[in-house]
């Protein structure tokens, strides 16, 4: 068991070092510098441009910016190309914003899908589970920006609730209670709009994972003891058919980063899938490397996470 | 002998299918089983002889549909039964054993979880459950079915077990609750040959033993007269002999039922080869042969094709089954 | 064979049939669109400005003004015009091509780099890279970067010094030392893997932005962030092909590698790399339509329904249009590929027949 893991960091550990230097062999090798004269700006003297490139270390060989920049990374002392403040202090403030969208949204969808992916395929081709699907699939398909459009008309057409942002600009003096909910207003359309994608992709997953395990054996024998059509759906078919969703739990952790630029950027949320686009587009490249390498991290956590959690979830799989 | 089970008159066919035309998986099949009594039934890939048993049980998968007939358990018909009756008698007073031990058990649930909830959904509400007695009750079951360490394979996984260890535990889920009729479905298809006549042995003795009645069902003739007393061979969704096992096996009357048996007893035989072809090996209980021939026309014999015996009258008529003795024959050729 | 059972589960499927009849539609206009549209003095104009007709819903009637210049179907505006006063009709038309070239190459491009790299890890993968190769390949790779990022020097050394322990990793001497290292499968998934640390989207964003804006470079960069899934599947399905007896049974006649791998696997893997295929070509659409949407996707003024949706957002509420039609064609688009996909996928599935 302890070599299992042992093992499994050291190879992730070795990966995470290549996609390390990926990352930042990408961003280095583009065309198009960061400190490029551009024309239209007067600021941009060649003297400056120099004086930039001493300060940024981009004078030097490119392994050794390598260095430098993991080395500023780790020890936070990272600055941004933009506003030269501190990188992890940006990446931090961002992320408490984040945060709260993305646990309200991976909860709706976690919750909602698996009832509703698990009913269906008990009633496959009943009334229920052609709309359903239908439905999954119009959500599926529908752009994202289309569809956050469509809810703001209807929202604040309908219900007159503030939506952009974080919360309503001047209510900082009123009540705990108002400022509440004006914060829960806020967070109630985007996460909607992110869970709706997300329940629709998740739901048919499930009912696809639960009709694949009813169609075995085991199952059959179950109906043939005489079990009631509860203990079959949800003690034998159940237990089965979630297996693949342990691995899929792991990779959600990722999504923190990833899933969330278009919402932000509609939305006005400012968290850290805006802080990625408003970087990338500003060529801030400490800011997305250091993203990036967030990212990834996140990544092979959540991997890790699900190997683990499979190895105590799956009998046949015992070290 | 008192009858157990009767099924008159049975017609399972496709959904969807034409009702002007014949039932494609099973015709006005007539079948009985005393009490205490053993009945083989044999046929090849795709005969019907596995949907039979499941609309017994009322398991038919959803693509078909049972046309007509009556299945008389103790004289109640089991077609006529809502799903919580039948539920009380599956796994209690009917059980079934099916053909491939490797998939038939969860792999996520121990032995004895699987083993246990048969006396959990059957008992509850009637007397009180002690843990202690069910543990009791498992452990002398998987030891009545000759599994070692008794106690220890409780906690195992299915994945832990050979084949023929699983078997027998899926022998000992059948008959946990002493059952009056156990329905054996392949059960040693998937298996070794050396495992295949213990498991045989075992099925036979524990059916002895407790007085039940077996329905064992093969495509290997060459099992019958160990295990049943009488048997009946299917082809095509009709049933074309029926008799004492030693009888037709040592005398049988119908073509095909020789051809099973030729492939058996001499392979070497240009015959034997041709017959050979018909032994295939039932994969998926669930294959179903749809008679091309029998869309709509062919009014003749099922087996008028392969037959070896075939004359014209064969072809234009099919045959009704013909009494003699304590043997019935479905073949033109036994008409006086 | 296949296609007579493909014809008949078409037929009870009508939903996936659906799918595949809007598939062929969109196929249709994306060309005729193409027809209508391009060249200077295109049938239909995309990119005429008519400040006076600016914000006119669908189907209204064109000044006389302008119907005296330029013929237009009905002498109406179909699908009205936006803040410039150009023919949305039109410019749908348009985008309509960039979406399905998007679309379509770019998942040609992705499929062709999975099928190579799963087909090798998957037929190739339990021959061995020896350490000294791999060190040198890895010597080579860093030296090209190195002169890449004009460390020249250093950067010809370090390649120099991989390409001649290549050529001599047969002789004595570094053959003792070139032990076996790793499988090529592994090696080839361990490269997936990084591939796969990168969220997607947001690598596609960053590429997009240091490059120059052009509808190659998008289609090449969806397709090379893309690729992962079809190697996997290609991958999954040579590991098991490879074991059956008409693999071996090819072997043994001696015939070549080459030809056993197309002719003989390919065809039968194909089936989950189709299904893979056209879910993505949805993908490719949704993602063209975001990147215009964000502003970084074909430049204008070329009309693509991305950038068509994004312009109409400041208008919101005065001329919803503007955000619903492209809105609702992306939708039906990608739907129809979603479900054409789903229907291929249950053909293709030899578990889920019924």
């Amino acid at each position: 068991m302890v070599k299992f893991i042992s093992k499994n960091l050291y190879q992730r550990a070795i990966t995470l070092f290549f996609v390390s230097i990926v990352s930042f062999l990408v961003i280095y090798l583009a065309p198009g510098k960061p400190t490029q004269v551009d024309p239209l700006n007067p600021k941009f003297t060649p003297e400056l441009v120099e004086r930039m490139r001493k300060e940024f270390n981009l004078d030097k060989p490119i392994y050794i910016q390598y260095l430098l920049f993991y080395n500023d990374l780790f020890s936070g002392k990272l600055k941004s190309w933009k506003d030269n403040q501190s990188v992890m202090k940006k990446i931090r403030d961002r992320f408490l914003n984040s945060l709260p969208l993305f646990i309200l949204g991976t909860l709706i969808t976690w919750t909602i899908s698996f009832p509703i992916g698990i009913y269906s395929a008990i009633k496959r081709g009943s009334f229920v589970d052609k709309t359903v699907s239908l439905l999954s699939y119009f959500f599926i398909s529908i752009p994202g920006f289309f569809f956050a459009y469509i809810l703001i008309v209807f929202v604040v057409k309908v219900f007159e609730v503030p939506v952009i942002g974080m919360n309503t600009f001047g209510l900082e003096e009123t009540s705990l209670l108002t400022i509440f909910m004006d914060r829960v207003w806020h967070l109630v359309i985007p996460s909607f709009l992110g869970a709706t994608g997300g329940i629709a992709i998740l739901s048919r997953y499930v009912r696809s994972q639960m009709l694949e395990v009813l169609d075995n054996e085991y199952i059959r024998t179950a109906w043939a003891k005489g079990l009631s059509p509860d203990e079959v759906y949800y003690r034998h078919a159940l237990r089965n058919a979630l297996l693949p969703f342990i691995t899929m739990f792991g990779m959600i952790i990722p999504g923190l980063i990833g899933g969330s630029v278009i919402i932000e950027s509609i939305f006005s949320w400012p968290g850290l899938g805006r802080l990625a686009y408003e970087a990338i587009m500003a060529r801030d490249y400490p800011v997305v490397l250091t993203l990036n390498f967030i990212s990834a991290c996140l990544v092979l956590l959540g991997t890790f996470l699900s190997d683990i959690l499979y190895l105590f979830a799956d009998p046949r799989i015992r070290l | 002998m008192e009858g157990l089970l009767k099924i008159k008159g049975l017609n399972i066919g496709l959904r969807g299918q034409d009702l002007g035309e014949r039932p494609s998986i099973v015709q006005d099949l007539h079948l009985e089983i005393s009490k205490a009594e053993s009945v083989c039934l044999v046929g090849e890939s795709g005969c019907g002889k596995s949907i039979t048993a499941l609309s017994i049980m009322g398991l038919l998968p959803k693509g078909l549909r049972i046309w007509s007939g009556k299945i008389l358990f103790e004289g109640m018909d089991l077609l006529r039964l809502n799903e919580k009756e039948l539920r009380r008698i599956r796994g209690s007073e009917i059980s079934m054993i099916f053909q491939e031990p490797m998939s038939s058990l969860n792999p996520v649930l121990t032995i004895g979880q699987q083993l246990r909830e048969v006396f959990l959904a059957h008992l509850k509400g009637e007397e009180p459950v002690h843990k202690k007695e069910i543990e009791d009750r498992c452990v002398s079951l998987l030891r009545d079915v000759g599994l070692p360490h008794p106690k220890d394979q409780l906690r195992a996984y299915p994945h832990m077990l050979s084949g023929g260890q699983r078997q027998r535990v899926m022998i000992a889920m059948a008959m946990a609750l002493n059952p009056k009729l156990i329905i054996a479905d392949e059960p040693t298809t998937a298996l070794d040959v050396t495992v295949q006549l213990q498991i045989l042995r075992l099925l036979k003795g524990l059916q002895e033993g407790r007085e039940c009645s077996l329905l064992f069902i093969t495509h290997d003739l060459s099992l019958v007269p160990n295990v049943g007393d009488r048997v009946y061979v299917m082809y095509k969704g009709r049933i074309m002999e029926e008799g004492p096992s030693r009888e037709v096996v040592s005398s049988p009357l119908h073509p095909y039922t020789k051809a099973l048996l030729s492939a058996i007893v001499d392979p070497e035989s240009p015959k034997g080869i041709k017959a050979k072809a018909l032994r295939t090996k039932d994969n998926r209980s669930n294959s179903v042969l749809v008679d091309k021939n029998a869309k709509g026309k062919g009014q003749g014999c099922r087996y008028a094709s392969t037959c070896p015996s075939v004359e014209a009258r064969c072809r234009e008529l099919e045959p009704g089954l013909m009494v003699a003795n304590d043997r019935k024959v479905r073949c033109w050729l036994h008409v006086c | 064979m296949r296609m007579g059972e493909g014809y008949k589960l078409i037929r009870n499927d009508w939903v996936g049939f659906l799918g595949l009849c809007l598939f062929l539609c969109f196929l249709g206009i994306s060309v005729l669109g193409l027809l209508l549209t391009r060249g200077s003095e295109p049938i239909l104009d995309p990119k005429k400005v008519r400040l006076h007709e600016k914000l006119k819903p669908p189907m209204c009637k064109a000044s006389p003004e302008t119907i005296a210049n330029e013929k237009l179907p009905f002498g109406r505006f179909l699908l009205g015009t936006d803040d410039l006063g150009r023919d949305v009709f039109a410019r749908m038309l348009q985008g309509a091509y960039v979406s399905m070239s998007v679309g379509f190459v770019s998942v040609g491009i992705s499929v062709l780099i999975g099928v190579i790299i799963g087909g090798i890890s998957g037929y190739y993968g339990d021959r061995n890279i020896g350490l000294i190769t791999f060190l040198s390949l890895l010597l080579l790779i860093a030296g090209i970067i190195l002169i890449i990022s004009s460390n020249r020097s250093l950067g010809l050394l370090l390649s120099c010094l991989g390409v001649i322990s290549l050529l001599l990793k047969k002789t004595r001497f570094l053959k003792q030392m070139d032990r076996q290292f790793i499988d090529v499968d592994s090696f080839i998934m361990r490269i997936v893997d990084i591939m796969l640390c990168f969220p997607s989207f947001f690598l596609i964003l960053t590429v997009v932005v240091v490059l120059p804006p052009s509808i190659y470079n998008i289609m090449i960069v969806i397709g090379v962030t893309s690729w992962m899934g079809t190697a996997r599947f290609v991958r999954a399905e040579f590991l098991a092909l490879r074991e059956l007896d008409f693999v071996k049974a090819a072997k043994l006649l001696g015939l070549s590698d080459m030809k056993i791998i197309f002719v003989h696997m390919l065809p039968n893997a194909i089936g989950p790399v189709l299904v893979s295929a056209t879910l993505g070509v949805a993908s490719a659409i949704l993602v063209e339509a975001g990147l215009s949407f964000l502003g970084l996707g074909v430049p204008p003024p070329h009309a693509t329904w991305g950038n068509i949706l994004s312009d109409g957002k400041n208008y919101l509420f005065d001329a919803p249009w503007l955000t619903f039609i492209p809105g609702f064609t992306i939708m039906l688009v990608v739907l129809s590929f979603n479900l054409f996909g789903e229907a291929l996928r249950d053909m293709v599935n030899p578990k889920l027949k019924s």
